[in-house]
């Protein structure tokens, strides 16, 4: 399996928020994306995902141009934006039932991708009462559902405690093995570790970055 | 994407409780409202009744006979309300306001028109200032005073000719009858005052017209209850399920349709009560006409209302980014737009130009429709012109959702 991302734009009026993003990933790779405040990582992310539409460029999956093609994108890109993407009334299993058919989620919650997130444990709590890793594991949830081979996370443990961090980790390092690729936009250093290659948005453009552990290093890159 | 819908439901069904208790609460406030409107409006009427004592021996028969025509057959709202009494009772209450006048019929009076000889009435009022009002209570009292004397001489001379003439038998009652006729055709062809029933909308009474805006205000209210439901945080949802195809019209469709229901039900339970279980027909004549059976239909024509009001409420929603912000806006909204539309004070009460621009106003033209539901007449041009401002303000809302789909947070 191989992601292309080719040439992508986007303006905001005057403003060119991206330029000239392109890169590829495999399969099994984590691509990890950082830059400051208002750089465009998440316009990025919002772009691939099919919540806007770029400004020009392509986006392929082996070969398919998923920008032309949004049956398939929605299939094959699975999409974990910043806050509670949730029904705040609604449990658990309510949420879950807009993305899985409920045999499908009785198949997950019992030995699949739901039970590794531990969902199970909180499955009848209502979305208000979750703790914030809760919440993040189940819309990391939702948005595996139908298996996508690609999955974007927009900065998935912010404000998460180092356990839940751990947890979450842990199961995308899991996704990872199993195949998937991973894009996520990050600004912790624990996700950075998760990160096979990491770039740097910055000015519209995209430079590749080497992290050595040096935080200071990577400051001064932003 | 029909799962979205069905959890928009799902999601009001389990807080079902809590509004309908917040909707009771309304309920219970504008019910009190409405009766204090309709009371205020029935003492209004009552206080132009302009009462006037007579005082004086009524013994003979005509002269009572004179008196009761006058306290009974009067039909008309602006009517003279007689009282009898005595002259120091009279005077207290004259001088107290709770007669406008009082006439004195001197003693001999009725013995005195059967010699053919007229004694003077007196009439004695306030001194209060000259303005039309005291005029017409002039005009009235005297009038009182020329019918009874003019009607009595009629009655009087007929009578008397019939009975000096005329070999008839019953002729007290037949007379009896006859002046009854008589002093009522004096007070229809009356030129003292006119009566008109107040030009209240869609021929409505005024309490039906009350009834039709408290109910517009009612429903326009009903906004605030469902505010920290639909109030929008978060907008990461609603990309999310952009992102799987669902974009902004079918998100606002699933919600819209959901809420709507959630304050038609509302709407309909709130008038099943009204309407079908407790008898206001007295009090508010235009529903005589409503049995339980007729509520379902009523409830259907309803349908064009509601959802131009929860169709701006919806949209108020959409722009509101905190609960606060929302239920003052959904508040103050409902508060102004329920003023200008009349559903605090009849439309004709307002000058010209307000009242045409509140037909343009979504709350204007749902209370309109209202009101022709209650009084079972339909404009369709009215429902015409609600479904297009319907689809201005639906289109409104899907582009501001739209924007927080793909704005910046």
């Amino acid at each position: 399996m191989k992601l292309e991302i080719n040439h992508i734009k986007k303006s905001f009026g005057k403003k060119q928020v991206l330029r000239d993003i392109s890169l590829t990933a495999e399969k099994g790779e984590c691509i990890g994306i950082l830059g400051a405040n208002g750089s465009g990582k998440s316009t990025l992310l919002t772009i691939l995902a099919g919540v806007q539409k770029a400004g020009g460029g392509e986006f392929l999956l082996n070969g398919e141009n998923l920008f032309k093609n949004s049956s398939l994108r929605s299939k094959t890109v699975g999409y974990v934006p910043q806050g509670t993407p949730l029904i705040d009334e609604l449990t658990a299993y309510d949420n879950l039932l807009l993305w899985y058919s409920k045999k499908e989620l009785k198949a997950e919650l019992e030995n699949g991708i739901l039970k590794l997130l531990g969902i199970n444990e909180f499955i009848k709590v209502p979305v208000r009462k979750m703790s914030g890793g809760m919440k993040k594991r189940l819309s990391i949830g939702c948005a595996v559902a139908k298996k996508p081979p690609v999955l974007l996370l927009d900065e998935p443990t912010a404000a998460l405690d180092i356990a839940c961090r751990q947890d979450i980790a842990e199961y995308l390092k899991g996704y990872k093995a199993a195949g998937g690729i991973l894009f996520l936009t990050t600004h912790d250093p624990l996700e950075l570790e998760l990160c096979d290659r990491l770039f740097i948005i910055k000015e519209g453009l995209l430079t590749p970055f080497e992290f050595d552990g040096n935080l200071q290093k990577l400051v001064e890159s932003l | 994407m029909r799962k979205y819908f069905y959890l928009q439901l799902k999601r009001l069904i389990k807080i079902l409780p809590p509004l309908l208790i917040a909707c009771l609460v309304i309920s219970l406030a504008l019910g009190v409202f409405l009766g204090g409107m309709i009371e205020n409006d029935k003492n209004d009427a009552k206080n132009q009744k302009f009462k006037i004592a007579v005082v004086g021996s009524t013994e003979d028969s005509y002269l009572n006979m004179g008196v009761k025509a006058l306290e009974t057959l009067d039909s008309t709202r602006f009517a003279v309300e007689i009282e009898q009494t005595d002259e120091v009772t009279a005077r207290k209450n004259l001088e107290s306001g709770k007669l406008a006048a009082y006439v004195v019929i001197p003693k001999g009076f009725a013995e005195a028109a059967y010699r053919g000889d007229i004694m003077k009435i007196k009439y004695y009022t306030t001194d209060s200032a000259v303005g039309v009002v005291s005029i017409f209570k002039d005009e009235v009292t005297k009038t009182i005073s020329d019918i009874l004397v003019d009607s009595q001489k009629g009655v009087y001379g007929f009578g008397d000719a019939l009975q000096e003439n005329t070999s008839i038998s019953n002729i007290g009652d037949r007379m009896t009858a006859l002046s009854l006729e008589y002093v009522s055709l004096i007070l229809k062809r009356s030129e003292i005052y006119t009566v008109s029933v107040l030009g209240v909308s869609s021929g409505l009474s005024t309490a039906g017209y009350f009834l039709c805006g408290i109910l517009t205000l009612f429903i326009l209210l009903l906004g605030i209850v469902a505010t920290g439901v639909f109030i929008k945080k978060d907008n990461s949802l609603c990309r999310v399920i952009s992102a799987k195809g669902g974009n902004a019209l079918w998100q606002v469709a699933s919600e819209y349709l959901a809420y709507f229901l959630l304050i038609f039900l509302i709407v309909s339970l709130v008038l099943t009560v009204i309407l079908g279980f407790t008898d206001l027909s007295d009090v508010i004549p235009d529903i005589s006409w409503l049995v339980l059976a007729d509520i379902p239909l009523l409830l259907i024509k309803l349908i064009p209302a509601v959802a131009l009001i929860t169709a701006l409420q919806f949209l108020l929603f959409e722009i509101s980014s905190s609960l606060v912000s929302g239920v003052l806006l959904q508040f103050l909204t409902a508060v102004a737009l329920g003023y200008i539309s009349g559903c605090f004070y009849p439309i004709y009460f307002f000058p010209e130009s307000v009242q045409k621009f509140s037909q343009l106003l979504p709350s204007g033209i749902a209370r309109v429709h209202i009101s022709n539901c209650i009084s079972n007449a339909f404009d369709n041009k009215l429902v015409l012109a609600g479904a297009v401002y319907f689809a201005v303000i639906m289109l409104i809302t899907v582009i501001v959702r739209r924007y927080r789909i793909v704005g910046k947070e």
